[in-house]
């Protein structure tokens, strides 16, 4: 498989402050790839640098094997993007949005069914839509071309669930056709569900790459205990805890070990309540990445 | 419906507005001003001081330094600096930057867009003088004197536009450019006023272009100059262009919501 999407040594600052360093990436074709990180972490900066709206003091962007300085215009005929905040012209309706949207692209589009799949109206005013249907018809926009590379930022932020379903649906699909796809997101389940590769960022760093099997296999749990009397820390200071705070009779801490283990200890103690989920994001970097 | 279509009817509102305006403006000097005077009341001349606005086309082109050629910079110093900064305030720069076309055409449709819309500015703002004129006038103003006024007012617009347009490029977009661009076209015209003194004028006057419009419509050989002209085309070229090689290169702002 072909290389897509391809950056060396990408650097960007913001006058003094780093929005990316040194970023190597290598996306091939027909992948679904997660970003993940914290607010901060650069993924929105290394989007944005990839199609250009950035001009990076280094590195290096290659995309279908184009570089992105020398030939952006024929880039981005085959990109889709959906920015974190999507905005449109508020006098406009969806339709003239759509309309506009396909001017500068010479194929034919098919907005229609992809409207009907968010319960949008066509003629609707942009500026009576609310976040969660700016954020779909952002999706609609970036797909009625049928394009090669999707850069997707935040893409489900703001969407109810059934909506998120379907936007999931639809990605999954459009990747099945063939379309590479960059996700940026702060939520790990949205990751793992959808990206067979993840890219971690921290403060403008890639991190690491990994496959989302090996990813998932961290097993990472935020647990929450609720003791009938004020519990004893130090029997918990273990391996596979992190992150462990207790306030009053409350325990709290990130668990990356076998759940049935962690279930066994407790069992020997006085429990009134007990919660396991997942950890949000900023959590789970905290755990893995604290130093 | 394209670049160049979006940027006209996104503006449709404002222009509207301004219309409205300079027919206000317009309306207030004929009815007012030829009142003042008939009862005896002599306004005294900004341009050529120590002598008063006995006639009306005198009138006229006073009332157009004072506040007419201020209000026609106004409205294209806004319209301007809504060209570009507008778009990455709102967020749908990136909307636009993303599409494939280069930043060059992009920037050119609007520009264009940009002195459609002032050129039709002027000929509404000349088609409502013209009839104003026909229902209020004292005396017979030549049409040839409105039109060489509106030409005028037309090449100060552009300028003062581009150079609205290339402070907007070069500012940081954390905060609102307006302000600032209708500072600096305060100070312009301060400085305009100023250089009319009799010692200060040699000075100050090449620093505004104010100072280059010709409103002496009382004037017989009432003209603008070829150097003017000149001038005004020189200036303008000169910021467009600076704010073209800053905007194929500097950064596509996210809306300010984001910050």
């Amino acid at each position: 498989m072909s290389t897509v999407v391809s950056t060396h040594d990408l650097t960007k600052y913001y006058g003094r402050t780093p929005g990316i360093i040194d970023i190597s990436l290598s996306i091939r074709e027909g992948e679904m790839f997660g970003l993940i990180g914290p607010q901060g972490a650069g993924k929105t900066t290394l989007i944005r640098s990839l199609l250009g709206l950035l001009k990076c003091g280094n590195g290096e962007i290659s995309i279908f094997g184009l570089d992105l300085m020398m030939d952006r215009k024929e880039i981005l005929t085959d990109i889709g993007y959906v920015p974190m905040s999507p905005s449109f012209y508020p006098w406009m309706t969806v339709d003239e949005v759509l309309t506009y949207a396909s001017s500068f692209f010479k194929k034919e589009t098919g907005e229609k069914e992809l409207l009907a799949l968010f319960n949008l109206k066509s003629d609707k005013k942009i500026e009576t839509l609310s976040s969660g249907e700016l954020k779909a018809l952002s999706l609609v926009q970036s797909l009625m071309h049928e394009p090669k590379l999707l850069l997707l930022d935040e893409p489900t932020k703001g969407l109810d669930p059934m909506m998120k379903e379907r936007a999931y649906e639809l990605l999954k699909k459009s990747n099945a056709h063939g379309t590479t796809i960059l996700l940026s997101s702060e939520s790990i389940p949205e990751v793992q569900r959808l990206c067979r590769r993840v890219g971690i960022m921290k403060q403008g760093r890639m991190l690491n790459t990994e496959d989302m099997k090996t990813f998932k296999e961290k097993k990472l749990k935020k647990i929450i205990i609720y003791f009938s009397q004020k519990p004893g820390v130090t029997k918990f200071k273990k391996k596979k805890i992190g992150n462990l705070v207790v306030k009053n009779n409350m325990l709290k801490f990130l668990y990356t070990g076998e759940i049935n283990d962690i279930l066994a200890q407790l069992s020997q103690e006085n429990i009134i309540d007990i919660t396991i989920e997942q950890p949000d994001i900023n959590e789970m970097f905290l755990h893995y990445f604290r130093d | 419906m394209n670049l160049f279509l979006v940027e006209l009817k996104g503006n449709l509102r404002y222009f509207l507005v301004w219309i409205v305006v300079a027919i206000l403006s317009i309306i207030f000097l004929y009815l007012i001003f030829p009142r003042l005077t008939s009862e005896g009341l002599s306004i005294p001349c900004i341009t050529h001081s120590n002598t008063n606005c006995t006639e009306f086309p005198a009138l006229c082109g006073e009332y157009f330094r004072v506040l007419g050629m201020f209000l026609t910079s106004l409205f294209a110093v806004v319209l301007a600096s809504r060209l570009i900064a507008l778009e990455e305030s709102r967020g749908t720069a990136e909307f636009l930057m993303v599409r494939p076309v280069s930043r060059v055409v992009i920037f050119l449709q609007k520009y264009t867009a940009f002195l459609l819309i002032l050129l039709l500015f002027h000929l509404v703002l000349l088609l409502i003088t013209v009839i104003i004129t026909q229902a209020f006038s004292p005396v017979d103003i030549p049409l040839s004197l409105f039109l060489t006024l509106i030409f005028n007012s037309l090449l100060l617009s552009c300028a003062t536009g581009s150079i609205a347009l290339f402070i907007t490029m070069v500012l940081p977009k954390r905060k609102s450019s307006l302000p600032i661009v209708v500072a600096t076209l305060i100070l312009l015209y301060i400085i305009n006023l100023f250089s009319h003194g009799e010692t200060t004028a040699p000075v100050f006057s090449y620093l505004s272009p104010f100072s280059l419009v010709n409103t002496n419509v009382g004037a017989s050989d009432y003209h603008l100059a070829g150097g003017k002209i000149f001038y005004f085309i020189g200036t303008t070229l000169f910021f467009t262009g600076l704010s073209l090689a800053v905007f194929t290169r500097k950064d596509i702002q996210q809306p300010w919501h984001h910050k």
